[in-house]
């Protein structure tokens, strides 16, 4: 099943509660059953004693004599194989009637006994069967024992153990096939809605969420989304018209300050007068290396602005930026190392921008790795992407600060008394946000170091175009 | 003396560039809005023009497609306030020979327009470059000096191929990555200035020109002599 790979698989609320009303109704089923069960057996056991005891009743009556003839006489009339009896002498042999054996685990205390395992019947099927019983001590000595098959209580058993199998099968089976139903359709519903929630945050923000003909509740809860959706979308823009006029407005004073410096420059001034001059235009510069550096952030954030997307090979890419950085670090005594496999699949998107990563990336790890030190540029094919990385081992950035780095102008304790204006790193996060890559930031080999990961995600290359 | 044309409704800026102009030999004339830019460069005489891409009536684009319409080839230094790289690419393509982005250093745009008005390099011919001892063929991509063969790298036969064609003149940071490396973006003084270095170590010898460094502002090469 395609679930999501951020999270474990989600379940369906409705799958689940499907599953608990099944369970709920063959529970209930089994004691509904059970209770009725019990209470019929208890009936029919009733009603066997009932019998039973007025045949014996009639029986004590009659003188011992006249018994056999008696037995003989009024036993024709019961049902055969329900009713029975059986006539022993004090020493268990067989007089008459249909049951042959005497039981001695029948007590006699002239109380009806249920029997698990029935007397020995002669008539008409040779079985032994569950039966009721009553043994009568006749004052000739002779054991009178009478019985009524308890049959009919095993078939109510039967019945109701059918109902009962019938009823969890009817109930179970379909109650199995809506959850796995349930569980498919709604999972795929909000699936559909994870998606379009995932391009969203990855700066699509006309994306809505789609909504179905139903009209049911995750409908509800996705126009709802929409409307949020809107709203921030308009915000957003508004945010964004700000800053770009800010940024458009700042640009003209900017180049006439600059200008303006640039003009005193040229005139005939005390010493004193071109220092302080000189360093008012040093300050001018690092304004607009940083204004510029946000508004191309800015710029980047735009994430419509995919027109310069081609295919290229990413180990060209890094060739080229080993080439670009080789002398420096060779200059720190760093060792450069560039390991790229030889089946680079070809990536989308713009070299000129991913070039400009990769620099901030590499100047970051030759600026911060002491000399001496190693910094890796190396391509690892990944089963769903491939990644860049750029790991060094130098001081590394601290755990807790790894996620504040690529926030603008952010600078990090270590990073302070090194050149830079703290926007490097937020350029990058910039770049890979618009070509869809994963950035991560994490310690290298053995915790030591830097390893910063450019996922990139190797479906782009199929659709990236588009 | 050289004759520019400057296109710019902002007057500081235009002010400032003018100066600055002056001040390197030129001879400026300001036009404050596209309609006179236009018929100004369309009358001639301008070696060069600046030209800002968002002017209130006439765009910048406008009025250099419609020059290369009418076959005027005065090489034109769009400025712009739009950094975008799509800008560049529609600036370039509409017929710009050059794309600064606001905020610029005057420096920059000087050594960009010296750039664009630069008559072929004594000593080029076809495929051959000449600078004080160092001989370059373009097409063999090998140097000598004094007669003795260099063996440069790629990059670093492209950093002295650029500095050669512009010999005697600056040329900045920003433009040398441009040249060589084809990006468009500031790399930091560092990374530049090192490969400068190791270019500049393997053609150190007697006769051999010099890669002179201007603080702030970029690099010469130089005769020694």
């Amino acid at each position: 099943m395609s679930s999501s790979t951020k999270t474990e698989r989600w379940r369906s609320s409705g799958s689940r509660l499907i599953g608990l009303y099944a369970l709920f109704f063959v529970a209930w089923g089994a004691v509904f059953t059970g209770v009725l069960y019990w209470e019929i057996t208890r009936y029919l056991g009733t009603v066997a004693e009932r019998t039973l005891m007025q045949r014996a009743h009639y029986y004590q009556k009659v003188s011992d004599a006249a018994l056999v003839a008696e037995l003989a006489g009024s036993e024709v009339y019961s049902t055969p194989g329900i009713d029975a009896y059986g006539l022993f002498e004090a020493n268990g042999a067989h007089l008459t009637g249909d049951l042959l054996k005497l039981r001695s685990n029948l007590p006699d205390d002239g109380q009806v006994h249920y029997l698990e395992r029935g007397l020995s019947i002669a008539l008409p099927n040779e079985e032994t069967r569950s039966s009721y019983a009553l043994r009568l001590d006749r004052a000739d000595g002779r054991i009178l024992i009478l019985a009524r098959d308890g049959g009919s209580i095993s078939a109510v058993g039967g019945i109701i153990g059918q109902a009962l199998f019938w009823g969890l099968s009817l109930t179970l089976v379909p109650g199995l096939i809506g959850w796995r139903l349930l569980r498919r359709r709604p999972i795929r519903r909000v699936e559909r809605l994870q998606r379009s929630t995932e391009r969203i945050v990855s700066g699509n923000l006309r994306e809505r969420l789609p909504l179905s003909a139903r009209r049911d509740e995750l409908d509800m809860l996705a126009n709802a989304v929409n409307t949020m959706l809107e709203h921030i979308e308009q915000l957003m823009l508004e945010v964004k018209g700000v800053c770009d006029g800010i940024a458009h407005d700042l640009r003209t004073p900017l180049t006439r300050l600059r200008a303006r410096l640039y003009q005193l420059q040229k005139l005939p001034l005390q010493q004193v007068h071109v220092d302080t001059l000189n360093l008012a235009l040093e300050e001018s510069e690092s304004i607009m290396s940083r204004f510029q550096g946000l508004l191309r952030i800015s710029e980047l954030e735009d994430t419509r602005r995919r027109s310069a997307f081609e295919a290229f090979q990413p180990e060209r890419l890094l060739q080229q930026a080993h080439e670009f950085y080789e002398p420096l670090a060779h200059e720190k005594h760093q060792e450069l190392i560039l390991q790229t496999p030889d089946d680079c699949p070809l990536l989308q998107g713009d070299t000129a921008l991913l070039f400009e990563a990769m620099v901030n990336l590499m100047d970051n790890a030759i600026k911060f790795t002491q000399p001496g030190g190693h910094i890796c540029l190396r391509c690892v094919r990944k089963e769903h992407s491939l990644n860049i990385e750029v790991l060094d081992n130098g001081p590394g950035i601290p755990r807790e600060e790894r996620n504040s780095v690529t926030r603008r102008l952010y600078r990090g304790d270590q990073s302070r008394q090194q050149p830079g204006n703290g926007l490097g790193l937020s350029l990058v996060a910039a770049i890979a946000r618009l070509h869809g890559f994963g950035l991560k930031i994490e310690a290298g080999v053995d915790g030591r170091g830097t390893r910063v990961t450019l996922e990139c995600p190797l479906h782009n290359a199929r659709h990236g175009a588009s | 003396m050289n004759r520019a044309l400057v296109i710019e409704d902002d007057e500081v800026t235009a002010h400032a560039i003018m100066t600055e102009l002056d001040a390197h030999g030129f001879q400026a004339q300001w036009a404050d809005n596209g309609r006179d830019g236009l018929a100004l460069a369309i009358a001639g005489g301008h070696d060069v023009i600046t030209l800002d891409r968002m002017l209130p009536d006439f765009d910048g684009l406008t009025i250099v497609s419609t020059l290369r319409q009418l076959s005027i080839q005065t090489p034109v230094l769009m400025i712009s306030a739009l950094s975008d790289v799509d800008e560049r690419v529609r600036g370039l393509r509409s017929g710009g020979d050059d794309y600064l982005t606001k905020p610029f250093s005057m420096i920059e745009m000087i050594a960009r327009l010296e750039v664009l008005l630069r008559d072929p390099a004594p000593g080029e011919t076809e495929h051959c470059l000449r600078f004080g001892g160092l001989q370059m063929n373009l097409i063999a991509q090998s140097v000598t000096l004094e007669g003795q063969a260099i063996a440069l790298l790629p990059t670093e036969f492209k950093l002295l191929t650029y500095l050669m064609r512009n010999a005697g003149q600056l040329v900045t940071r920003t433009m040398l990555f441009q040249e060589v490396w084809g990006y468009h973006f500031d790399p930091g003084t560092n990374i530049i200035e090192v490969h400068l270095a190791r270019l500049r170590k393997k053609i150190e010898g007697p006769g051999a020109p010099a890669i002179q460094t201007i603080r702030g502002s970029g690099y010469v090469l130089v005769d020694k002599d």
